[in-house]
């Protein structure tokens, strides 16, 4: 235990001495929270308009619109045109369009495809929009799949009254805020030590390599949750960003520091050099941040990025963190957010410790 | 009494080229050993293998009495090591340094004391990084003696210096000594081997080629003095081996070394040269021989060319 606190306080004062390390791992990504959070929100009083167009002969769609709930947002039912004109104008964030034969299509058993308008150019609310959209969209089908009214639909608190561009951006840059604890506060710092023969200094004293790496792991642990801290803080503080749940936020926040901490091992496993290291860091770190919903909307990417969207783990964990921290929508259930997150973790773990290399 | 080091046949190749080629030797307790060869010579491959660092392709090694040598963490606590890298977190202080590897073993002496050992006391708040190399070796060095240990291994560990802070070394390395630790010294300085070391091993291409201690080497290889000269102008030398006295003629920091037994008689013969103008030069020196001059008999070359 001595070995294991002597190691873990000279890596923490390493790192915390680090200035280059400080800035990438805990203070950018806050700070583009922050920037993003300012630049992309118009006010603080945001309120999400979503219009529906109800094209449906029958009864199905009018029941549907009827039992929308109104709470959550600003609910507009109108015609088509009416309804593209306002989307181009920014005075409604998505529209439903619920097609003619739905009614008929509901009776015969049939899926109904419901198209949903955005704009693109709008990134932050047509992205919470989507989200929305889904959600209402889920919810009438589990009241199809259910219940005997079969449009029947429990009211839901969508949590979504103040949607604002931070309650986007705090917890998809909290998620690249880990990812970057481990391609710059683990790959990088761990190929220096190697390179250093600081671990090969290490292996003849007295203690074993499994003190090390525990040492080790534990200290990035902490600084995974650091960064949650201050996330908390400066969304607390500066813009009253709470956590809406806790233990499923905490879970998130230590698995996804596992995920990309064990990234980070299997990256200075995997690079030959420092440089070849941060080479093949940075080709994972730009399309994982672009296209895993942290920054845009994975609604808003085109589909032949869906693929490579359901692959990435950073799309689990900000859909986590949006989920525990601000009660967003959900993208995929809490328990599947997780399973994944849990595979990508033990392959991982398995190439970290493959090609794990002290010198 | 147990040797503090037995090294028996020890073979290692690199990519089929022998790095260590059968070494075998012993280092008795509270004895100073040195490996003296030049760079490439195998010296810092044998240490890493009685490290446990590299694995050695065959051959026994002992430390401290156990099979196990630096594999049983046990052993490593009663070890000492100054690797040739060294490798430390750059931002960390002196005694940050000192605290974090006497955390690494279960006793250690107090930090003050190690440090005030290798006379780095008042840089104790300095950034590792703002250090010379001079202190970065001497920190080195205190990080192999904070656990107190009964084996120290010293790779090189003044290689880089300048003359001052290598002598400052040197008494470092003779309190070690005094206070009855074995250590096993690398170094490919003659006169460090000949200040330090009990016994030396000449190392050269992988295989020891002479062991003992330094006088006795200088004794078996040369009973003579050594008279040096730089000769002026570029003529045709004159026969030097036949002088009264001359057993060897061999050049060396580009001038002239010759290896007699009767240096008077040999002194005569010179000057004879000189009065006949065959023979110039302006400085000339006497000294006894050395292991420089050991070792250029042995090999044919210098240590460090």
């Amino acid at each position: 235990m001595k070995a294991v606190t002597s190691l873990y306080l000279a890596q923490a004062r390493q790192f915390l001495r680090d200035r280059m390390t400080l800035l990438f791992v805990l203070l950018l990504p806050v700070g583009f929270a922050v920037f993003f959070g300012l630049v992309f929100s118009g006010s603080s009083a945001f309120v999400l308009r979503i219009g529906v167009v109800n094209e449906d002969t029958g009864a199905a769609g009018g029941a549907l619109v009827a039992g929308l709930p109104h709470e959550a947002y600003d609910l507009q039912v109108d015609g088509r045109q009416a309804l593209e004109a306002s989307l181009r104008q920014g005075d409604v964030h998505a529209v439903m369009i619920l097609p003619a034969d739905m009614s008929e299509r509901l009776a015969s058993g049939l899926s109904v495809p419901v198209e949903v308008l955005y704009d693109p150019a709008n990134s932050t609310s047509a992205g919470v929009g989507l989200g929305l959209v889904r959600t209402l969209l889920s919810e009438a089908n589990l009241g199809l799949a259910g219940a005997p009214q079969l449009l029947e639909m429990r009211p839901t608190s969508l949590q979504v009254e103040h949607a604002r561009a931070i309650d986007f951006y705090l917890p998809g840059m909290l998620g690249v805020a880990l990812l970057w604890l481990g391609v710059f506060g683990t790959a990088q710092p761990v190929m220096a030590q190697r390179e250093g023969k600081i671990f090969r200094r290490f292996q003849v004293t007295a203690i074993t390599r499994v003190t090390i790496l525990t040492a080790e792991v534990a200290w990035r642990v902490t600084v995974g949750l650091l960064q949650a801290a201050i996330f908390l803080l400066v969304g607390y503080f500066g813009f009253k960003v709470g956590v809406a749940d806790w233990l499923p936020f905490a879970a998130s926040v230590l698995m996804g520091t596992l995920v990309f901490v064990s990234l980070g091992y299997a990256l200075a496993g995997i690079g030959r050099s420092p440089e070849g290291t941060m080479a093949i860091g940075q080709l994972l770190n730009f399309p994982m941040m672009m296209l895993s919903g942290s920054i845009i909307s994975a609604d808003m990417l085109p589909a032949l990025f869906r693929p490579v969207v359901a692959a990435m783990p950073l799309t689990y964990l900000s859909d986590m963190l949006r989920q525990t921290m601000v009660g967003a929508p959900a993208m995929h259930p809490m328990g599947l957010d997780f399973a994944i997150l849990g595979a990508w973790l033990v392959g991982l773990l398995a190439i970290a410790v493959w090609r794990w290399r002290w010198e | 009494m147990e040797a503090a080091i037995e090294v028996s046949d020890l073979r290692k190749t690199y990519g089929g080229v022998p790095a260590v080629d059968g070494i075998s030797f012993q280092v008795a307790q509270g004895e100073v050993f040195g490996l003296l060869g030049p760079n490439g010579a195998g010296k810092t491959t044998t240490v890493e293998c009685l490290l446990g660092l590299r694995s050695a392709d065959s051959g026994r090694l002992q430390l401290l009495g156990s099979e196990r040598g630096a594999q049983d963490p046990a052993v490593r606590s009663r070890l000492g090591v100054q690797l040739q890298t060294t490798g430390l977190l750059s931002q960390l202080t002196v005694r940050e340094q000192v605290a974090l590897f006497s955390g690494l073993f279960p006793r250690a002496l107090p930090a003050a004391q190690v440090l005030q050992a290798v006379g780095l006391d008042d840089k104790a708040g300095a950034a590792t990084h703002a250090l010379s190399g001079g202190q970065k070796q001497r920190l080195a060095v205190a990080l192999a003696l904070v656990n107190d240990p009964e084996l120290v291994f010293l790779d090189e560990p003044t290689t880089g210096l300048d003359p001052q802070a290598r002598r400052g070394l040197w008494e470092v390395i003779g309190d070690v000594r005094q206070r009855g630790r074995s250590v096993l010294l690398t170094t490919h300085y003659m006169e460090e081997a000949e200040q330090l070391c009990d016994r030396v091993a000449v190392i050269d291409h992988g295989r020891i080629i002479e062991m003992d201690s330094p006088e006795a080497l200088i004794r078996k290889h040369f009973r003579e003095q050594a008279i040096e000269f730089v000769a002026r102008g570029s003529g045709p030398r004159p026969n030097l081996e036949s002088l009264a006295g001359v057993s060897q003629v061999l050049a060396q920091n580009g001038g002239t070394a010759l290896f007699s037994t009767d240096v008077p008689a040999t002194m005569a013969g010179l000057f004879d040269l000189v009065s006949r103008g065959q023979l110039a030069f302006d400085d000339i020196t006497i000294r006894k021989a050395t292991l420089e001059d050991v070792f250029l008999k042995l090999t044919g070359r210098r240590i460090r060319s």
